[in-house]
């Protein structure tokens, strides 16, 4: 038990701010929250400052929110992980990378070249060291790429479900529970195992070529694939309950990959080639099968949305830059 | 010679990652105050090569907290692109969803980030926030948890989900409203609208009438001569959506008025090593730094001076007392960006209610019109809660993005937060360290504008010159490094 409330940080990344605001839509149950914890850090609501952080000696749970995108936040990232009991990945940004982790295969150079493009005056100052900005990391990284945490809340922003088994553990732990090894919340199956336009036999879904999301009126109640639109419900983790499909647009991926889903990208390919133009294969041949798959005109953009940092795409490149060298 | 450098780090109550930086010389008289955005994520330059009609999705990952805003400026720039106009219905949805979107945030802002300052104000450091306004102002903080609950629940009826919807799609919104959803939207837009009305009542009991905010209202260091930038009404009204876009100088002398598709002959940007965030600025004017009359600012309070009227009951009520006041127009105080604020929450809430009591029914017709002819770039602008949103994307033959300009309304503030801070810290600076007072007094500035820092951008390379003793903001030594800060 604690001899006083227990104290909780929550520590940013690169952040959106959208996990801050899933934090406080918790309303009537955020005040659980701060009636159980001594909130020791939470720059969205608390005047704490950084060097709160960097003199307490330990802190008993963190929650992690954003990418890892310049050296600041690995370092914080570091210090936060060394001084915690329990660190919490919250978000999908802090464990796989999320959107910002688009920018993975564009350095840091190339990113300040490619954002000062539309700037039309530009002006150097000398600055204090200290006062100089953060440097940019090459590669955009998650949490997970840095340190490990003890509880994995994904979402884009987590969902009501998750937050809801969230604020049980914050509550149980306050309440002198203990974590029982590594938790990852939320329903591990994919989305089409939840989903109500998922054919009869999953085996059987046939896709007529592939759409884009313009091309079409999407229709309501039809599985998406079967319209010819990609939608990443058959590799990633059905920890929402589906509000994107039932407000009428395929998934995006944003809770991260189902279990045994290694690399969602290629899981998701995978998927197309023995669904899409089943009924022609014989005459298109393979030929002409890659030929539909080129329809997809950005594979990392639709295939990684939110896991790119993570992917075997990105693994495969930076062991290929150790060769290099 | 050895300068101190104060670090405020990370600014707090506001969304995003920022910070002060303060140099003071030996005889301890500030030089130099810098706000500083720390973050970036690089949009613009992740988003080329994507998808345009993919773009809504992922551009709205810029702010959780205003990502209905960008995902419907985005969408309005995907129709451009596309050629694409959305039926009645479709426009009069992403209307209703903007109007909740500004509700979300600005209540967000005023509850949880800003009224800690003004209802307890004498509170220690560790109790000026949500902890404890549960202690002081209980029935407050029930009303805006409960607040938090109806806002999302109508953004789920709307987009699914409450923070980055799936709604917009290019032509239109993605589905129908049932007659179900419609009844539930009517039910909840009722519970809003008395959350908004007290929490409103509340303002102006409390903090309106309060000395600390009545002092803030006169200090001459939040005021801000500059130009005003915002969408009007082509009848001059207050507008978050349509319409055109209205500069006015310090005086309140129109400039310029424009087609949000224009704003590139209007707009530029300046950018600095001293911020990670742009600084778009007046083109005729040309970029003059920190100086007030040279700098755009846009929000709540921009909007309430570009405009002319106020086309709702109760909001222009409050608008006229907020008139009687602190008018004449144009308005400077920073601080009024809060009333303004409150303003625009009444004003929304009940545009939401005439929309649903409206003769347009929201299920009938198509909610996607596909027609349209692809052109090579389109603009899409809106007024997010924080000011006027900007989305520009160039396309190749097989539409996918070749350029990206996106403006936020943080950015636009951005020059106009740096001026103000100059004052504020020359005010607030005294006793030459930087007590917890001095950093809220330095706070509440950058406050008021509610920046968005996660709405960020940009940086360039550094050098180093003049030794300058660094230490930190509790006034600790920590060493003695080499350099100048910004002349």
């Amino acid at each position: 038990m604690f001899v006083s409330k227990p104290t909780l940080a929550i520590v940013y990344g690169a952040i959106c701010g959208g996990c801050d605001v899933a934090l406080v839509n918790l309303g009537e149950r955020l005040a659980i929250i701060l009636e159980n914890y001594d909130i020791l850090y939470w720059p969205a609501a608390v005047d704490s400052k950084r060097e709160t952080l960097e003199k307490v000696s330990s802190i008993d749970v963190s929650i992690y929110m954003g990418t890892l995108t310049n050296s600041e936040e690995v370092e914080l990232a570091k210090l936060v992980r060394s001084k915690s009991r329990v660190l919490i990945a919250y978000g999908t940004c802090a464990i796989y990378g999320g959107i910002p982790g688009l920018r993975a295969l564009i350095n840091a150079s190339q990113t300040l070249k490619e954002i000062s493009s539309t700037t039309t005056t530009v002006e150097e100052v000398r600055l204090s060291r200290v006062a100089e900005l953060p440097d940019l990391l090459d590669r955009v990284k998650s949490l997970i790429d840095v340190v490990e945490p003890d509880v994995i809340a994904p979402g884009c922003p987590p969902s009501d479900s998750v937050n809801e088994t969230l604020v049980d553990i914050l509550v149980d732990y306050a309440k002198g529970a203990k974590l029982e090894g590594k938790v990852f919340i939320g329903d591990p199956n994919s989305l089409c195992s939840k989903c109500e336009r998922k054919p009869p036999e999953l085996s059987k879904i046939s896709m007529p070529g592939i759409r884009r999301l313009h091309e079409l009126k999407l229709v309501e109640d039809k599985c998406f694939l079967e319209q010819g639109v990609l939608c990443m419900g058959p590799v990633t983790r059905a920890t929402c309950d589906l509000p994107c499909i039932k407000n009428n647009l395929p998934c995006i991926g944003c809770s991260g990959p189902a279990l045994n889903v290694e690399d969602m990208g290629l899981e998701m390919v995978s998927v197309l080639s023995s669904i899409l133009l089943v009924e022609r294969e014989k005459e298109l041949l393979e030929e002409g099968l890659s030929k539909e798959l080129d329809k997809i005109v950005d594979l990392i953009g639709l295939l990684y949305r939110y896991t790119l940092p993570r992917s075997l795409l990105i693994k495969l490149k930076s062991s290929g830059g150790r060769n290099e060298r | 010679m050895s300068d101190k450098v104060f670090f405020i780090d990370p600014v707090t109550r506001v969304e995003g990652v920022s910070r002060v930086v303060i140099q003071v010389d030996e005889r301890n008289e500030v030089k130099n105050v810098l706000y500083q955005v720390t973050e970036l994520r690089g949009f613009e330059a992740f988003c080329k090569g994507r998808a345009v009609e993919e773009m809504p999705r992922i551009t709205s990952a810029i702010c959780g907290v205003c990502s209905w805003s960008h995902h419907l400026a985005s969408g309005k720039a995907v129709d451009s692109v596309l050629g694409r106009e959305p039926p009645e219905v479709a426009v009069k949805l992403r209307e209703f969803a903007n109007y909740i979107q500004i509700i979300d945030s600005h209540l967000l802002h005023l509850c949880i980030m800003a009224l800690p300052d003004f209802v307890l104000s004498n509170a220690p450091p560790k109790l000026r926030n949500i902890v404890g306004l549960m202690k002081s102002e209980p029935e407050v903080i029930k009303v805006i948890l409960k607040s938090r609950r109806v806002i999302k629940s109508i953004e789920e009826v709307l987009g699914g989900k409450p923070v980055h919807a799936a709604f917009v799609v290019p032509g239109g919104v993605s589905k129908k409203l049932t007659k179900d959803e419609l009844d539930e939207l009517t039910k909840l837009v009722k519970d809003l609208m008395d959350q908004v009305s007290f929490i409103a009542d509340f303002f102006n009991e409390s903090v309106v009438n309060s000395d600390e905010f009545q002092g803030l209202l006169r200090d001459e260091s939040y005021r801000v001569k500059s130009l005003y930038i915002g969408l009007v009404s082509p009848t001059g009204e207050l507008e978050f959506y349509d319409g055109g876009l209205r500069v006015i100088d310090s005086e309140g002398r129109e400039v310029f008025k424009f087609k949000a598709s224009d704003y590139a002959k209007y707009i530029a940007e300046h950018s600095s090593d001293i911020s990670y965030s742009k600084f778009p600025y007046p083109k005729w004017l040309g970029w003059r730094g920190f100086s007030e009359e040279y700098v755009f600012r846009a929000g709540p309070l921009a909007r309430l001076n570009v405009s002319e009227r106020v086309g709702t009951e109760r909001a222009n009520e409050e608008y006229k007392y907020m008139l009687e006041v602190l008018g004449p127009k144009p308005i400077h105080n920073t601080m009024a960006y809060h009333w303004a604020r409150v303003i625009e929450c009444l004003y929304c809430v009940e545009r939401m209610q005439e929309t649903l009591t409206d003769d347009v029914s929201l299920m009938e017709g198509d909610v996607v019109d596909v027609r349209g002819e692809p052109k090579e770039e389109g603009v899409g602008v809106v007024e997010a809660p924080r000011g006027t949103l900007i989305h520009h994307y160039e396309v190749d033959e097989e539409l996918v993005t070749t350029n990206v300009n996106i403006i936020t309304p943080t950015a636009i503030n951005n020059a106009a937060i740096n001026v103000e801070l100059t004052k504020v810290v020359a005010k607030a600076w005294k006793c030459g360290e930087l007590t917890d007072e001095v950093v809220n007094e330095i706070e509440k500035s950058i406050r008021a504008y509610d920046p968005c820092n996660s709405c960020a951008t940009h940086t360039l390379n550094t050098d180093s010159d003049l030794r300058v003793l660094v230490i930190n903001s509790s006034n600790r030594a920590l060493e003695v490094l080499s350099g100048v800060v910004h002349e």
